[in-house]
């Protein structure tokens, strides 16, 4: 049974919230083509270090991007889709499962008159 | 690369076969007649190149699609009861990453002259190479998507 909920409000007024703003939408374009630092990201902008940092937050709690720091350098990447990617992996390897089952059905009613 | 993303899902399945206990737990012990039925869909053929059907045992197989190794699956048995109950893990990789594991319960439960299987699933993906290729492409869609749900929210 697929889950039929409304998606989770909080959520999606994170991830409404956090597009609707210029400046969180052209980190989210620039990251489509890949990790950067916070540094690259910022380069573009003008604006303060500490307001910009604020954006990348606001895209971190949304989950729509996820930063490691290495040493002095926060690197950004894109989640959202790594995520459905990986839920896309699952549904299927459960669809996998679902067709064994009903595949070791047929082979049991095959062989059923030996037994 | 500087860390890795995971998913994990629980998912039940149960069937009713017409065969007694016996024969639907003989069908996943056999390696043979596993290798008819094991495949995750009609285009893939199930290569098994180990077969260990005991606790603490492991199988070695690999998904075959014309000709082609596309994935591998390490199964080590963690518990077997016979007629009864079988608990595994299956590690799933392609080439060297790893993409996801699970571990798989199955009860083999009598139900008149036939067997109720109930199969859990616990899974774990993590992101493996191949997996995010259309990472950049997939994000449009992603936006799309999230679209259409503000749409159908509002």
């Amino acid at each position: 049974m697929p889950n039929i909920r409304s998606p989770d409000s909080t959520a999606l007024d994170r991830g409404f919230h956090a597009l609707a703003d210029a400046t969180r939408r052209g980190v989210i374009a620039r990251l489509a083509q890949g990790e950067a630092s916070v540094a690259d990201l910022a380069a573009p902008y003008d604006m303060a270090l500490p307001s910009f940092l604020q954006h990348v937050r606001v895209l971190e709690e949304a989950g729509l991007i996820s930063t490691v720091k290495t040493g002095r350098v926060r690197t950004c990447r894109l989640e959202a889709e790594r995520l459905a990617a990986l839920n896309r992996w699952i549904a299927e390897y459960e669809a996998g499962w679902a067709a064994r089952l009903d595949r070791l059905g047929d082979i049991l009613d095959r062989k059923g008159d030996t037994q | 690369m500087s860390h890795q993303s995971m998913v994990h899902r629980t998912a039940t399945m149960a069937r009713t076969y017409s065969a007694s206990p016996a024969r639907v737990f003989a069908a996943w012990a056999d390696p043979e007649i596993r290798r008819l039925w094991g495949s995750p869909s009609d285009e893939v053929e199930l290569r098994i190149d180990a077969a260990d059907f005991r606790i603490g045992g492991e199988d070695q197989q690999t998904c075959v699609v014309q000709g082609e190794p596309v994935a591998f699956v390490t199964g080590r048995y963690h518990d077997i009861v016979p007629d009864r109950r079988i608990i595994y893990t299956e590690v799933i990789s392609e080439a060297d990453a790893l993409l996801g594991m699970s571990l798989v319960s199955a009860e083999f439960i009598a139900d008149g002259s036939g067997t109720r299987l109930e199969l859990t699933l616990q899974t774990v993906a993590v992101d493996g190479s191949d997996l995010l290729d259309g990472v950049e492409e997939g994000w449009t869609s992603a936006l799309d998507r999230l679209g259409a749900q503000l749409m159908a929210v509002v």
